[in-house]
């Protein structure tokens, strides 16, 4: 399925928060809406879902406007941030509540709910917690539960909010990459939202930048770090340097620059190594150039020749590689 | 127009509807009959009302009595609550289940079993020195049962919620035990405490059951105001009664409205800017130390 | 869990934990040991023989059926309004909740004083509830209305505060996934605050079958008809039959320690349910 929204506005009480936004999602893509909190991302999922109402514009689902549909009919898999799981419920009574409550015309018998629950459980491979309870599970196992809950009702759409915030770190990489995965086999329309721009990176297949209730960019990872719109999608992207001698100014990431320690070349410019840290693969170098009071933070392989014999205090000659001038 | 915001929830009319009506027929619809009984009492009967001697030193002694019994009450209950919450000992918890028994016990059986205990022959009553039952200090003795869970329970929440490494963080910044009490943890309490305080004095004014025993309703010696109104609905002084009533509901709506000034405004660190700005003896001496 | 004061000298702390218990022991433990002295005084048979009386046994019954019938309204009400507020945003909610704790702070005798005005005999309503021969004031109707006035906070309240903490998300997620509301309210809601509910409800009863101010305006004292058990231990007692009075106040302060128990147990559920959600 895809979804169309059109010319959509949200106000709260006197705040604008989505302004104008238009947006097409393609039949089994994996979007993700990205932003800093507070940019409406999640106002803008949960519009999608139902669960708010636009002030204006229009939703479409497959070309049909449903802006005014019953949420029920819409048949949305959503997952909460804190994944709402039906906490008096086992595993198994929260995944087959979806196909439980259905009026009796429509519900399946009692031992197809039961196959149906049990193959959600296999393919989020918890069959052999059935009968926990949530408050039994760990993080990433709700987490899954909530997955299986939601595809119970063959949603049209997935709908996930921050799917990973609440796990920690390790487990949230491992989700991540089984999410992809499972995306990928069932090839359902998915939209999701994150204020992370390494997980929208790593398993979307475009993202939607936002900031302040309006979309910045709109593209696959790739063309968006290579070709940032504006300003806020750079900044926002990674970490940034800045530094100016003159009328020239340089906006940089860490990993955009160069170092030596010999000679004076052209382009190069003076700086004291103020703190070295090697953080693994790569070389932490911050410098405090001669003509600026603004510190600047490099990031060089550790493979790079000489930098065992740097020193703090040292003098380094940096340039940056990449002039995004502004 | 009335639901500002939209709610995938359903039923909000239902449990509007129900809760509007049913809330006009038990509460709204009799204080409206009481308005409507005072707006037909002219001005001058009022004065004549409130002129009344017995009115008057009713009024004193309900205000007196519940002033002493909610100050009495949120000491002890100030006290009670620091012990519960801070120290471990045998039986700590038969006193803590039995400090709500004051709100679940019928208070005419507070009345009685108190009156009992401190009658001049009484178990208690008996040992002391002065009397206790019939008296003004009788009044004070069964307000101080009725309310005093609702100090405790105030406080305590309140008090669990200071860790006990503030009070070592300010040991370890050279406190002595009284700066520490005066400077940390009283500006932490001051709110609830007095926020309990109101609620035992809201509560004493109206208390009836646990009182009209002990109280003998002696006028002029123990009569407070709600044993006044009882007095003269007997004398089916309607008029009376409404007027001893409204005041009694101006009263407690003023004290209601004192509890969320102390909430919204009365801040620890407000407090704290207060108490240094009194500069007390003992924090200056150990400044020149 | 408790922190423990460390270092405490053991004089100290001997002295604190003697001062709790004397004042533990004046405030809370005399009373009750009056109670339980006074009422058994006379011994078993006549502790027995309070109960067998049939005007005892009238009251018991008054009492129990004004407590039942407050408790059962109070909880329709109390679950509307705690799903109202809840629930949704809308204008005027802070007024609602600050009407609906109203009656907690407004005194017992003017409770009784309200309603004789709206019902009694110089009421507007008079000639019309006369007309369908309705009494209200001096009989059972007037009794269980004001019960229900001086009760009617305490269901909403507990289950105010619990639905507030835990949230909308679960009822959201039914509603995701296809439940109607009164599916959202029997098989999501009601399992997390049955708890909460049952909290409302033990101090309802608890001051529903002790209220004694309001009723005894309410009432008119008629013996056998209109008398609560709290009436009737008034009316023992001004009789100069105390022992009777205690006798009967002995089975109505078991009744609140049960309630207590109850209460307890479940601010233990509730407080269990509550630090999984902040899981």
């Amino acid at each position: 399925m895809n979804i169309h929204i059109k010319e959509l506005n949200k106000y709260f009480n006197q705040f604008h928060v989505l302004q104008n936004i238009n947006l097409d999602i393609r039949k089994g893509e994996l979007i993700a809406l990205l932003g800093p909190s507070g940019c409406g991302k999640t106002s803008l999922l949960r519009i999608i879902a139902g669960l708010e109402q636009p002030s204006s514009g229009q939703i479409f689902f497959n070309d049909q406007d449903i802006s005014n549909k019953d949420i029920r009919e819409r048949r949305i898999g959503y997952m909460f941030q804190h994944f709402a799981l039906f906490r008096h419920m086992t595993v198994l009574e929260n995944i087959s509540f979806g196909l439980r409550i259905k009026p009796r015309k429509e519900r399946p018998s009692a031992s197809d709910i039961l196959a149906k629950s049990k193959h959600l459980l296999d393919m989020v491979q918890l069959s052999n917690l059935a009968d926990r309870y949530p408050d039994e599970l760990s993080g990433g196992q709700k987490q899954r539960v909530a997955l299986a809950r939601a595809m119970a009702i063959d949603p049209s759409v997935l709908l996930l909010d921050e799917p990973f915030s609440a796990l920690d770190t390790k487990v949230r990489r491992e989700l991540r990459q089984w999410l992809s995965n499972l995306h990928h086999e069932i090839q359902l329309t998915s939209v999701f939202v994150t204020h992370d721009q390494e997980e929208a990176m790593e398993i979307a297949d475009r993202v939607v930048i936002m900031n302040k209730g309006v979309i910045e960019q709109i593209g696959s990872p790739k063309e968006i770090l290579d070709t940032p719109k504006n300003d806020f999608v750079y900044h926002f992207l990674g970490e940034t340097n800045h530094f100016s001698v003159g009328e020239q100014n340089f906006t940089f990431r860490p990993h955009e620059v160069i170092l030596s320690i010999h000679t004076e070349k052209v382009g190069y410019f003076e700086a004291t190594a103020i703190d070295i840290r090697p953080l693994g693969a790569v070389t932490k170098i911050v410098l405090k150039p001669k003509d600026s009071d603004y510190p600047i933070e490099a990031q060089v392989p550790n493979t790079t020749r000489n930098l065992s014999s740097l020193n703090k205090g040292d003098k380094v000659y940096f340039r940056p590689i990449m002039d995004f001038e502004i | 127009m009335f639901s500002s915001k939209y709610s995938v929830i359903p039923g909000f009319w239902l449990s509007l509807g129900y809760t509007l009506s049913w809330l006009s027929l038990i509460v709204l619809l009799p204080l409206a009959a009481l308005l409507l009984y005072a707006s037909h009492i002219h001005f001058d009967q009022l004065i004549t009302i409130l002129s009344n001697r017995q009115l008057q030193s009713a009024l004193k002694l309900s205000l007196y009595t519940s002033f002493y019994a909610s100050l009495l009450a949120s000491i002890f209950g100030a006290f009670l609550a620091w012990m519960l919450t801070r120290y471990s000992f045998t039986g700590k918890k038969i006193i803590d289940s039995m400090i709500d028994l004051p709100l679940a016990l019928p208070t005419a059986i507070a009345g009685i079993a108190l009156t009992t205990l401190y009658a001049p022959n009484g178990l208690l009553g008996s040992l002391l020195p002065f009397k206790v039952a019939y008296t003004p200090l009788g009044i004070i003795v069964a307000m101080v049962f009725v309310t005093i869970p609702f100090t405790i329970r105030t406080l305590e929440p309140i008090i669990k919620d200071i860790p006990y490494s503030v009070e070592e963080a300010a040991k370890t910044l050279g406190a002595t035990p009284l700066q520490t009490f005066l400077y940390v943890i009283f500006p932490m309490l001051f709110p609830a405490w007095l926020t309990g305080f109101s609620l035992a004095m809201a509560r004493s004014l109206g208390e009836y059951g646990s009182v009209v025993f002990i109280a003998a309703n002696i006028p002029y010696k123990t009569e407070i105001l709600p044993i006044l109104i009882v007095s003269k609905l007997d004398q089916f002084d309607y008029t009376g009664a409404t007027v001893i009533s409204l005041l009694m509901l101006l009263i407690s709506f003023g004290l209601l409205f004192f509890i969320t000034i102390i909430q919204r405004w009365i801040k620890p660190h407000r407090l704290i800017w207060f108490m240094t700005h009194l500069s007390l003896p003992f924090f200056s001496k150990k400044k020149s130390s | 869990m408790t922190p423990i004061i460390h270092k405490q000298t053991t004089l100290k702390r001997s002295l604190l934990l003697t001062l709790t218990w004397l004042v533990f022991g004046v405030i809370f433990l005399a009373p009750l040991s009056i109670i339980l002295i006074e009422g058994l005084s006379k011994g078993l048979g006549f502790f027995w023989h309070t109960f067998a009386n049939p005007v005892a046994l009238s009251a018991l019954k008054l009492t129990l059926f004004a407590t039942i019938v407050s408790v059962i309204l109070n909880v329709i009400f109390g679950v509307m309004a705690a799903w109202c507020i809840t629930k949704y945003e809308f204008v005027g909610k802070s007024l609602l909740t600050t009407l609906i704790d109203l009656p907690f702070s407004i005194s017992p005798i003017i409770v009784g004083l309200i309603y004789t005005l709206l019902y009694g005999s110089q009421s507007i309503l008079y000639p019309f509830l006369m007309e369908y021969n309705l009494q209200v004031i001096y009989a059972v109707p007037g009794i269980v209305l004001a019960t229900i006035f001086v009760t009617f906070p305490f269901v909403a309240r507990s289950l105010i505060s619990l639905m507030q903490e835990q949230g909308n998300t679960e009822e959201e997620a039914a509603r995701l996934l296809g439940a109607n509301g009164w599916q959202i309210f029997w098989l999501v809601t009601f399992p997390n605050i049955r708890w909460a509910l049952l909290h409302g409800v033990t101090m309802c009863t608890a001051r529903a079958m002790g209220e004694f101010g309001a009723v005894s305006i309410i009432s008119g004292h008629i013996e056998g008809l209109t008398n609560t058990l709290p009436l009737q231990i008034e009316i023992l007692y001004n009789e100069y039959n105390a022992t009777a009075a205690f006798s009967i106040s002995i089975i109505l302060l078991i009744m609140a320690m049960i309630i207590l128990f109850v209460r307890q147990w479940c601010e233990r559920k509730i407080t269990h349910v509550t630090s999984d959600a902040e899981q």
